[in-house]
């Protein structure tokens, strides 16, 4: 096929000349040699609308963006250790330990360790908060250690590796940990007035999840929404702090009977379908000389001795009989460690 | 339909830009291609843009592998302030005759009028590394400098007067400095317009439009005036004497005249 430009003959098939690279299909296909016009609208909107300024306001923003995201990625480049370094750094210390570094690998293992135990040990706490800070504070310190020592590193990108260490850690560890604690198994309560057995500034654990497989068992120590026999709420108290009207409306107590169960209590002593059992409500002494309650199939019983009601009510027995039924969607979870004050720190049984 | 009723050429609508006698490199009456490009070069070099842009379309259809036709639409188009539109054409026209230069050039003049500056000077540059050499490539590269406020443009103009030393080519960048706001350094261009072809009516124009633009209205005068010697007719130059001589006095005229833009 002969090209219309230059005249040189090409192979069949061809879309383009070989020499001039004209395309060949100018000798063939109907092509529209009339330009396309404005019309005068487009004209007018054009001078209306300053098109250049979008222009130079997009080129504008390229431009700082590449100059950000290469300073950004200059800087928090991170020389990475060998694998052997890098998998130790889940543990503060060990990194080192395994290099060779040993006083500062138990150094960092030691305190890590000490501020994680007072951690968790403080939990709900404003100590336990600040331990588990310095925790992780420990730890990046650690990582970055390793890091550094891979080669000399300028002020600004230390401060960004800073930064790169601490999102990971916390996204790996840290903020995952937190979740399963203050949402899950250690969900603190912080008391803020007396509510016997509990003073004020009391701090006690929920387990939420203990009865995500299993079901209540006599004797458990609960945290459960009463009924509305049994949930007096303070008026004033409801104008303060949610926490206050919480301690109202989620009470404390143990787990008497299962649905199904009779519960006799006489003269101080439980008996359970005719068996005598050890353990009592929290607060025995709220209790009347006698009581006996069928509990229907679909509650359990928890007489709740520790609420403002009790007190007030402790020898009327139709209340227990309507306060202390309570059905298995209202039993929130285990009460299990009163971690404040440090002096009463224990189980609760 | 309405685009062909523009095809209608023996209807001058711009004849208003005054005699139509040839101004040209060359005198054609022939209707073929070659006589269709001759007359658009001609309609080009009097200021009628809209003439010329249909007088290359004409040659086009009687020869689609003319790249000049080509690049010259697109000109046109650019000087017709359709910028837009000639960029869409150059693309199209690129298309058919890959890495054309000229047709590069078009676009990338095109885009830098519209505005992306960024795009038009890559294509700039592709443009001067193709194949040949073209006043127009040169004066486009010029234009990107200028739009840029880079004083080095002059030495690409240079390039394009040394590449083709026909008159057109300082007229035209005499319009591309006006486009960009330099009526000084556009002044210069078009005084070298018309010292090239001091017959040339549409130089004379140009002059005196940069002139006044600069606030040189005495010579602007002159300069409109020698255009209404060599074209009696010409309406845009009468127009434009007549401002002039009714125009009163002005603090920012006689601030440009101070200053010498």
């Amino acid at each position: 096929m002969q090209c219309p430009s230059c005249r040189f003959e090409n192979m069949p098939g061809l879309e383009s000349c070989g020499r001039c690279g004209t395309s060949l299909a100018l000798a063939t296909a109907a092509i529209d040699v009339h330009p396309p016009r404005a019309s005068r609208v487009s004209k007018r909107v054009r001078r209306a609308v300053p098109g250049r300024l979008l222009y130079r306001a997009r080129d504008a923003a390229i431009e700082a963006w590449r100059t950000i995201t290469s300073s950004i990625i200059e800087d928090s480049r991170i020389p990475l250790p060998e694998p052997g370094i890098l998998s130790r750094l889940i543990v503060p210390g060990w990194a080192h330990l395994h290099a060779g570094l040993r006083v500062r690998g138990w150094s960092f293992l030691v305190a890590y360790l000490f501020l994680l135990l007072l951690a968790l040990t403080r939990w709900g706490t404003s100590m336990g908060s600040i331990a588990a800070g310095l925790a992780f504070s420990v730890h990046a310190s650690s990582v970055m250690d390793v890091l550094i020592r891979q080669g000399t590193v300028r002020f600004p990108r230390m401060m960004a590796m800073a930064l790169m260490v601490s999102l990971v850690l916390a996204a790996l560890f840290y903020a995952p940990a937190g979740w399963v604690l203050s949402y899950g198994i250690a969900v603190p309560i912080v008391y803020a007035h007396n509510a016997p057995p509990f003073d004020r500034d009391d701090v006690v654990l929920i387990n939420r999840w203990a009865y995500a497989l299993t079901s209540p068992r006599r004797g458990d120590v609960v945290q459960f929404r009463p009924t509305s026999a049994g949930r007096i709420v303070d008026p004033n108290l409801q104008a303060l702090h949610v926490r206050w009207v919480y301690e109202q409306t989620m009470l404390i107590d143990r787990v008497v009977g299962l649905p199904g169960d009779r519960v006799v209590w006489d003269g101080g002593k439980l008996t359970i379908d005719g068996a005598p059992v050890a353990w009592a409500p929290l607060i025995p002494g709220r209790l009347p000389p006698r009581l006996e309650i069928d509990v229907p199939t679909d509650c359990y019983l928890i007489l709740p001795t520790t609420s403002v009601g009790a007190a007030n009510a402790a020898g009327v027995e139709s209340y227990w009989k309507t306060a202390g039924l309570i059905p298995g969607d209202d039993i929130l979870g285990v009460a299990y460690l009163r971690v404040a004050p440090i002096t009463r720190w224990w189980l609760i049984r | 339909m309405a685009r062909f009723d523009r095809l209608e050429f023996e209807d001058e609508s711009e004849g208003e830009a005054g005699d139509l006698g040839p101004i040209g490199p060359a005198e054609a009456e022939r209707s073929d291609q070659s006589g269709w490009m001759v007359k658009a070069d001609d309609h080009r070099r009097r200021g009628l843009y809209e003439n010329a842009l249909r007088h290359y379309s004409r040659a086009l259809e009687l020869d689609r592998s003319l790249v000049a036709g080509w690049v010259g639409q697109v000109q046109m188009l650019i000087l017709l302030g359709e910028y837009p539109e000639a960029e869409l054409w150059s693309r199209k026209s690129l298309e058919l005759f890959k890495g054309q230069g000229d047709l590069m050039a078009g676009r990338a003049q095109a885009l830098s009028r519209i505005g992306d500056r960024a795009q038009a000077l890559e294509l700039a540059d592709a443009a001067l590394r193709q194949e040949g050499d073209s006043a127009y490539r040169w004066m486009v590269r010029g234009e990107l400098l200028v739009s840029g406020r880079d004083e080095v443009d002059r030495y690409c103009f240079d390039k394009a007067v040394l590449a083709d030393r026909d008159w057109l080519v300082p007229l035209e960048i005499a319009l591309i400095y006006l486009h960009h706001g330099q009526p000084s350094k556009a002044m210069l261009r078009a005084r070298q317009a018309v010292e090239t072809s001091p017959g040339s009516f549409y130089a004379w124009l140009i002059q005196g439009d940069c002139e006044r633009a600069s606030g040189l209205d005495r010579q602007a005068k002159a300069s409109y005036e020698r255009c209404l010697e060599l074209s009696p007719r010409h309406q845009d130059a009468s127009r434009r004497l007549a401002e002039l001589e009714n125009q009163g006095w002005s603090l920012a005229r006689g601030v440009r005249r101070l200053i010498g833009r």
